[in-house]
């Protein structure tokens, strides 16, 4: 069922058994597993089904420390979220990603990715992936030629991606689920219903209702046994920072955690690798058919000895890699529109450069681009601007922070990989002037990110080190959850969307066996 | 002659006779191939100019080995590794030992970086 917010009368109440904030991969995920259930579920969402500026704006926000792109285009605020610019990339978190690490800060996760594992199978549905294999030799029998380079395997494995068939360039979410979510007799959607506030009961231990507004100016209220935010952990962190006026520190911050450790991905042209002979394979390139991807990955015992975090290389031909400008660079316009056109063009004017360069000993070379955790920083954080988006809500503020251990394990894990390489003799590879000088902690303004916003909102055990515990439930209020990557307590190496939409479906288990018992 | 001459006598002996052996052995420049300065791996992926350019910038990064006797004695001392067979396996080897050097951001073996430097040394005499 559809209803646009904006055509409701003032002060409307709305009432279910689940209200889910945001339709990105996590609250679509969530919400589709309760479909034709008893249960009444309230899906709001800010948007509409297309995109909308004035709405896009609801999304703006302030900078500081290391350079970032625009927030106002790092998401979209419309049905299918930030998923309608997802490219899409899907593989699970490895063991490790969920270890204490003890070179690693803050690394403790409360779960194993064995709590985790049965709901990464689930979230393969919703996402669209093939079946739930991430084993080269399960691929290798896919199609011929996907040969891996002989590297030494105890220092260097094969990280398999599946591509989504819901990815943002395949169409995206909405033209799979818009019809599902509207045609359903208990998912109640409401667009143009952009939360500006959370209201708790007077203990603050339980939310009673959320404030929806949209630009009508009309306010209603949206009442439920259970709140999910699923709307980023950028934006999640805002909100419960800016329902200030029963908690004065937020909800849910009463230890000053919320919005701390923001994660991304470092996703950073690293290195140039160039095969000394001709290797034929197919197994490193971007594999549509397939709907499949290879990194080379570095081995947790190795990550242990060097003690680095975790991260993967992929390969790009370096021809055209060297055309191409940092996506940092090209996503710099507010517009997610006009930033989307920019990072193409710089793509296929790279594309056609390459083409005329690529002759000789360069039509071997490969340019890394390093995909990495990013250490947890409570320095790293998201909080509240003095400004206010049109509704009156303060704007979010990011202060993107790295740390010399990022920077040491980027490099080092070139240099791993430089030495098998080496090892085996097949190749040589140069590294980026940014990573030569051991003693250089700093990263340069051409530092790209994958637009994966994370940990804001970490899960712990004691709220005094967490946000949310175990279960995704903010500590201290027992009916308000968080669904997504913002509950990550390290960033893993892989793009965070498998992981979150898993997340997702373990916390509507949870949700549904609480409902059970309260019934 | 007196116990004490003889022993003085007997010392300078051994050491006028051990001099060239010592200067041979430290200070010469043993025999090899030139041909062997150019790195054959490397090759493939880098042309004459790039070749030179990082043997120039190996010698300016490391100064003790500076010279056509330091960089021939590192390589062929061994008389065995006068072969591009053996220099190849030595390049593997220091890859494995972790004896690598960064010259302008390219990770290379010792074996490997040094004969760049060799190559440029013999070629810039030339």
């Amino acid at each position: 069922m559809h209803i646009d917010a904006r055509k409701l009368p003032a002060n409307s109440i709305i009432e279910g058994d689940i209200c889910i904030i945001g339709t990105g991969p996590a609250g679509l995920s969530m919400a589709m597993d309760w479909m034709n259930t008893p249960y009444k579920i309230i899906l709001l969402e800010s948007g509409g089904f297309e995109y909308d500026d004035k709405v896009q704006d609801f999304l703006a926000g302030e900078g500081t420390g290391q350079r970032y792109f625009p927030l106002r285009s790092t998401r979209l605020s419309m049905f299918g979220g930030t998923g309608g610019h997802w490219a899409g990339m899907c593989s699970p978190f490895d063991e490790i990603d969920f270890e204490k690490r003890d070179w690693v800060p803050d690394s403790e996760w409360p779960i194993t990715r064995k709590d985790l594992d049965p709901y990464y199978e689930k979230a393969h549905q919703p996402l669209k992936l093939g079946p739930y294999n991430y084993d080269l030799t399960y691929w290798q029998k896919q199609a011929p030629n996907l040969n891996p380079f002989p590297l030494d395997e105890k220092v260097i494995w094969n990280k398999i991606w599946q591509l989504s068939n819901v990815a943002g360039w395949k169409g995206g979410i909405k033209p799979v689920y818009k019809d599902k979510i509207v045609n359903s007799p208990n998912i109640h959607l409401y667009t143009y219903a952009t939360v500006v506030n959370i209201m708790a009961n007077e203990s603050v231990n339980s939310i009673q209702e959320v404030v929806v507004k949209n630009h009508t100016n009309n306010t209603h209220k949206v009442r439920a046994k259970h709140f999910v935010l699923a709307t980023g952990a950028i934006q999640n962190a805002r909100m419960l920072l800016a329902a200030n006026e029963q908690a004065k520190k937020g909800l849910g911050n009463d230890n000053d955690l919320v919005g701390r450790y923001f994660m991304e991905h470092l996703e950073v042209d690293t290195a140039e690798m160039w095969l000394l002979k001709p290797f034929p394979t197919d197994l490193n390139i971007f594999n549509q058919t397939l709907m499949f991807w290879n990194e080379l990955a570095i081995r947790k015992e190795i990550q242990r000895e060097e003690k680095i975090l975790n991260g993967t290389c992929g390969l790009q031909p370096t021809a055209r890699a060297r055309q191409t400008s940092p996506r940092i660079d090209t996503w710099q316009n507010e517009d997610p529109r006009k930033s989307l056109d920019n990072m193409f063009k710089s793509w296929s004017d790279a594309e056609e450069k390459a083409k005329t360069q690529n002759q000789g000993a360069i039509s071997r070379a490969f340019t890394f681009l390093t995909r990495m955790e990013q250490s947890p920083n409570p320095d790293s954080r998201v909080t509240l601007s003095e400004k206010k988006d049109a509704m009156g809500v303060p704007l979010a503020n990011l202060n993107w922070a790295l740390t010399p251990l990022d920077k040491r394990s980027l490099r080092r894990i070139n240099q791993i990989i430089a030495r098998e390489v080496g090892k085996a003799g097949i190749a040589r590879i140069k590294l980026h002037d940014f990573l030569v000088n051991e003693n250089d902690d700093s990263f340069p303004k051409s530092t790209n990110a994958g637009w994966h916003h994370m940990g804001t909102t970490r899960m712990s055990t004691t709220p005094k080190k967490g946000v949310v515990d175990i279960h995704c439930q903010v500590h201290g209020i027992n009916n308000l959850h968080v669904a997504g990557s913002g509950c990550y307590v390290t960033a893993g190496a892989p793009n965070p969307t498998l992981t979150l939409v898993a997340f997702a479906l373990r916390l509507s288990d949870r949700i549904k066996e609480r409902m059970k018992l309260d019934s | 002659m007196k116990r004490r001459n003889f022993v003085l006598l007997a010392s300078a002996g051994v050491v006028a006779v051990s001099i060239p052996a010592v200067n041979h052995f430290f200070y010469s420049i043993p025999d090899y191939n030139k041909k062997l300065s150019s790195p054959q791996l490397l090759s493939l992926i880098w042309d004459e100019a790039t070749i030179l350019s990082i043997g120039s910038k190996y010698r300016e990064k490391f100064h003790e080995e500076n010279s056509e006797r330091a960089l021939a004695r590192a390589l062929f001392l061994d008389p065995a590794n006068q072969s591009f067979d053996k220099l190849a396996e030595m390049t593997q080897a220091d890859f494995s030992q972790g004896k690598t050097v960064i010259i302008d951001g390219w990770v290379l073996s010792q074996t490997e970086a040094r004969q760049c430097a060799l190559h440029h040394l013999l070629n810039q005499k030339a």
